[in-house]
C-alpha cells in the first residue's frame, strides 16, 4: 500500500502540469469549439524563451519568468491573428485542422532558432521537501499549486465575471452573444492568451524535471487530451481531476508494470479507454467539432 | 457526430504524436554561424601536429604544406551521421562538433597538401529509418568518398548498406558489434563488451575493497542495440562470475518521464547501486528523479554513453562519485594530445561539451586525415581501397596520443578493436563538476570476466 502511495503522489506533479495544458485546452474549446492541438509547441516555445533568458543569459527567474509569460501573450495573440481570425468563417473542424499548420509553423520556429537540439532549463527551486520516508521536490509542489490555483480563477472568472461568461456564451450562440455585446474577436484572443499562458506555465514548471525538446511538451498533451476528455471538455474541476487521474496512472503504470514503452503510450490508451467508454454510454465525453462557422 | 469526431480526434492525436516522434526536416551539412569545414586554407604550416608517442608503431604522418598554397583541387568529401536533433542530440551535436573541428582544423592547416576536407553530414535524428536515408543521400547524392566520423546508435541498420555500396566506414563509432565484424570498417571505437566488462569488474573490485561486494543491482536501459549488449554482458557473463543479480531492469525512451518512480523503484527493491545504460538526458533526467525523491547520493554507476560534461553540469553535485568507462584517455587528463585537442575543439565550438564521443569522433577525424596522408605521402592512387589497405598495415594505433594499440585493420572483431580502458569519475571537489581519471589504461581482455583471457571474443 505504501508502494502504491507513493508511486501514486510521483505521479501527481506530471499530472498538474497535464492539468494546466488541459485546462487551454478545454478554455479554447469552450469558447470557441476549436480542439487545440497546438498547445504543447506554445509550451514549448514560451519554454525556450524562458530557457534562454534564465538559462543562456543566466537571468534571474524573478525576470525571466515574467518575461515568458510576456512572450506566451504575444504566441497566444498572435496564434489567434494570424491562424484563427482569417479562419473566423471556417467550420470548427477547418479551424482545428488549422492549429497542427500552427503547431508545425511553431517547430520550425525553435528549429530555426534553437536548432531543435535538447537542453535543459534550471528549476524555481531545488529544494526537497520531506514528510517522514516520504519526499517531493518543491518544484513539483509549485506546479501542484499552480495548477490548482490556476483551475480554481479560471472556474470563477467563467462563472462569475462578465467576460468569463462570455466565453460560453460565444460557443452557445455566437449571434445572441454578439448581441449582448460579446466581441468574438475580444473573446476569441482572450481565450488564446489564457490558454497560452496555462501552456507556459505547464513547460516552465514541468520541463526542468525533463528535458527542454521541441516535442516533449506535445507528448505530455496527447495526455491533456485524456484529462479534457473525462472533463467532458467542458468541465475545468473535472479535467484537472482527470488530469492528476491519469498523471497518478502513468506512475503507477511505470512502479507496477515493467514493459519498455507502456507508460509512455498511457495517455493514448487513456484516451482510447475514455472514448470507447463514452461511445457505450451515448458519446457524452467526446467533444464535438461541430459543423457550423461564427458570425463574427 | 460524438463518436465520430472523438475518433478523429484520436486519429490527428495518434497523427500528431507519431509526426513529433518520427523523421522531422533534413539538415544541412554545416549550421548556420558555424565555419565551414572547407574554409580558404590560410598561410604556411608544416608538419605533423603531434609527435609520435612512444610504443607506437603506426608511421608517424609527417604532412608539410607549402607557404601561401591553397588547396584548389581533389576535394575528399567524407561522410557522418550524428543525432543533431532528437532524442541523442545530447551525445550527437558534440560528438558532430569534435568531428568537424578537427577537419576544419585539417583544413585550415593544410594537413594533407593538395587535399580539403568536406565533411558531410546528415541529422539521422536516432532514428532508424531516418539513418538510412542519410546514409544514401550521403553516398548516392553527396557522393562522399568515404564515411567517416559518426554517432548513431542505429549503425547496425546503415553498416551493410554502406558496404554493398563499397563505400569504407573509416571512423566508425565502434559500439555496435555488428560494425566490428565488417572488413569496410576502421575503427578506433570501443566495443561494448569489454568495455562492460572492464567496467562492471573495477567497480565490483572497488566495493569489495571497501567491505560492500555489491549483490543486487539495478539497471536503467535505453531501448537501443548498445545499452541492450552492455545489458546482456552483465546478466549472461559479467554477474555470473562476480556473483552478483540484476535485481531490478528498466526499459527507458527518449520520451520516458517518469523517473521518480523508477528510482522509488529501485529504492523498494534495494538495489546496491543503479547502472544507468542510457544518453546523457536520460541520464540527468533519471539523477534528478531520483534527487527529488531523495534516493541516497553516490549509488550510481555510469558507462562511456554519459561521459559528457553535460551530465556533470546538469545533473550538479548529487552525480558526484558517478564512474564510467572510456576507450580514450580522459580529456582532463594533461597531457599535450588532450590540450591540443581540447584547443581545437575550442577554437571552432567554444561551448562544445566534451567526453568520450566528442573525443571519440575528434580522433577519428584525424584517424581519417592520417590515412589519407599515409596513401597520398605514399604516392599511391588515393582510392577507398588504398585507404583500407593504409589501415590494415597500422597495428597500433595511439591516435596522437588519445588512444592506446589499437589494431586498425578489419575487422575490428578480429583484430581486437579498442580493448584498451580508462575509468573517469564525476568529482565535485573544485565545487564545479569535472570527470577525473580514476583508473587505467588497463587491457578489458585481462580483467578476470573476460571470457577469451588475452584475446577478442570470436566474431
Amino acid at each position: 500500500m505504501t508502494n502504491f502511495l507513493q508511486y501514486a503522489a510521483t505521479g501527481l506533479a506530471g499530472g498538474f502540469a497535464t492539468a494546466l495544458l488541459a485546462l487551454g485546452v478545454v478554455m479554447i474549446y469552450r469558447s470557441t469549439r476549436v480542439l487545440s492541438f497546438v498547445q504543447g509547441a506554445i509550451a514549448s516555445l514560451a519554454t525556450y524563451v524562458y530557457y534562454q533568458l534564465g538559462t543562456a543569459w543566466s537571468w534571474p527567474a524573478w525576470v525571466a519568468l515574467p518575461l515568458a509569460i510576456v512572450a506566451a501573450i504575444a504566441i497566444g495573440f498572435l496564434v489567434d491573428l494570424l491562424a484563427m481570425r482569417p479562419l473566423r468563417r471556417a467550420d470548427a473542424l477547418t479551424r482545428t485542422v488549422a492549429t497542427l499548420g500552427v503547431f508545425l509553423v511553431i517547430l520550425a520556429i525553435i528549429r530555426v532558432v534553437w536548432h531543435g537540439g535538447e537542453t535543459f532549463v534550471h528549476p524555481l527551486s531545488t529544494s526537497i521537501a520531506r514528510i517522514g520516508t516520504f519526499s517531493l521536490s518543491v518544484q513539483q509542489i509549485i506546479t501542484g499549486i499552480v495548477a490548482v490555483v490556476a483551475s480554481v480563477a479560471l472556474v470563477w472568472w467563467t462563472r462569475r465575471t462578465y467576460t468569463g461568461l462570455g466565453l460560453s456564451a460565444m460557443a452557445e450562440d455566437p449571434s445572441a452573444a454578439r448581441l449582448l455585446g460579446v466581441s468574438p474577436g475580444r473573446t476569441s484572443s482572450l481565450t488564446w492568451i489564457v490558454s497560452a499562458v496555462l501552456a507556459a506555465l505547464a513547460g516552465i514548471l514541468v520541463t526542468p524535471l525533463l528535458v527542454l525538446n521541441p516535442f516533449q511538451m506535445t507528448l505530455l498533451m496527447v495526455t491533456s487530451y485524456a484529462a479534457a476528455l473525462l472533463g467532458g471538455f467542458i468541465s475545468l474541476p473535472l479535467t484537472l481531476i482527470g488530469a492528476v487521474l491519469v498523471g497518478a496512472g502513468e506512475s503507477l503504470t511505470t512502479g507496477y508494470v515493467n514493459v519498455s514503452g507502456l507508460s509512455e503510450t498511457f495517455g493514448f490508451i487513456a484516451v482510447f479507454a475514455i472514448l470507447l467508454i463514452s461511445r457505450g454510454r451515448g458519446g457524452a465525453a467526446a467533444p464535438s467539432l461541430g459543423n457550423g462557422s461564427e458570425s463574427w | 457526430m460524438s463518436s465520430r469526431s472523438g475518433g478523429a480526434v484520436l486519429a490527428v492525436a495518434i497523427a500528431l504524436t507519431l509526426a513529433a516522434c518520427g523523421p522531422r526536416f533534413a539538415d544541412q551539412a554545416i549550421p548556420q554561424g558555424q565555419p565551414s569545414t572547407i574554409a580558404p586554407a590560410p598561410t604556411a604550416t608544416t608538419g605533423s601536429t603531434t609527435a609520435p608517442s612512444p610504443g607506437s608503431t603506426t608511421k608517424t604522418t609527417v604532412i608539410k604544406g607549402s607557404k601561401g598554397n591553397v588547396v584548389t583541387g581533389s576535394v575528399i568529401k567524407v561522410g557522418g551521421l550524428f543525432p543533431k536533433s532528437g532524442g541523442l542530440s545530447a551525445l550527437g551535436l558534440p560528438a558532430y562538433q569534435g568531428a568537424a573541428a578537427f577537419f576544419n582544423w585539417a583544413n585550415e592547416k593544410n594537413l594533407v597538401p593538395g587535399k580539403r576536407f568536406q565533411f558531410i553530414t546528415c541529422d539521422d535524428q536516432a532514428v532508424d529509418t531516418q539513418s538510412t536515408t542519410c546514409a544514401k543521400k550521403l553516398i548516392d547524392q553527396d557522393g562522399v568518398f568515404v564515411m567517416g566520423p559518426s554517432f548513431t546508435p542505429f549503425s547496425n541498420t546503415v553498416i551493410e548498406q554502406v558496404d554493398k555500396a563499397g563505400v569504407p566506414w573509416t571512423g566508425f563509432d565502434g559500439i555496435n558489434t555488428e560494425g566490428l565484424a565488417r572488413s569496410n570498417v576502421v575503427t578506433i571505437g570501443s566495443p561494448i563488451e569489454p568495455m562492460a566488462h572492464a567496467l562492471i569488474d573495477y567497480w565490483y573490485d572497488k566495493l569489495s575493497r571497501q567491505g560492500h561486494a555489491p549483490k543486487r543491482v539495478g539497471a536503467v536501459v535505453l531501448d537501443v542495440a548498445p545499452a541492450r549488449t552492455y545489458m546482456r554482458e552483465l546478466k549472461e557473463e559479467i554477474c555470473a562470475k562476480l556473483g552478483c543479480d540484476v535485481v531490478l531492469e528498466r526499459s527507458v525512451q527518449y520520451t520516458t518521464t517518469q523517473y521518480e518512480t523508477i528510482c522509488r523503484d529501485m529504492q523498494n527493491k534495494v538495489v546496491d547501486a543503479i547502472w544507468i545504460i542510457t544518453d546523457p538526458a536520460s541520464a540527468i533526467k533519471l539523477m534528478n528523479g531520483c534527487q527529488n525523491i531523495g534516493y541516497p547520493k553516490g549509488r550510481f554507476l555510469g558507462q562511456h554513453g554519459i561521459y559528457l560534461d553535460l551530465t556533470l553540469s546538469q545533473a550538479g553535485p548529487y552525480s558526484d562519485g558517478l564512474i564510467a568507462n572510456s576507450g580514450l584517455l580522459p580529456d582532463t587528463e594533461v597531457t599535450p594530445a588532450t590540450t591540443e585537442m581540447k584547443s581545437i575543439i575550442r577554437r571552432y565550438f567554444p561551448g562544445a561539451s566534451l567526453g568520450y564521443f566528442t573525443e571519440l569522433a575528434f580522433a577519428s577525424a584525424r584517424m581519417v586525415v592520417d590515412l589519407v596522408a599515409r596513401v597520398v605521402s605514399q604516392g599511391k592512387e588515393l582510392s577507398r581501397q588504398n585507404m583500407l589497405a593504409a589501415a590494415s598495415a597500422v597495428t597500433s594505433y595511439d591516435c596522437h596520443g588519445l588512444c592506446k594499440g589499437v589494431t586498425l585493420r578489419p575487422p575490428a572483431c578480429k583484430s581486437g578493436g579498442n580493448h584498451t580502458v580508462w575509468i573517469v569519475r564525476a568529482d565535485f571537489s573544485s565545487g564545479k563538476g569535472r570527470w577525473v581519471k580514476e583508473a587505467g589504461p588497463f587491457d578489458a581482455f585481462d580483467v578476470r570476466t573476460w571470457p577469451n583471457p588475452g584475446k577478442p571474443k570470436p566474431c
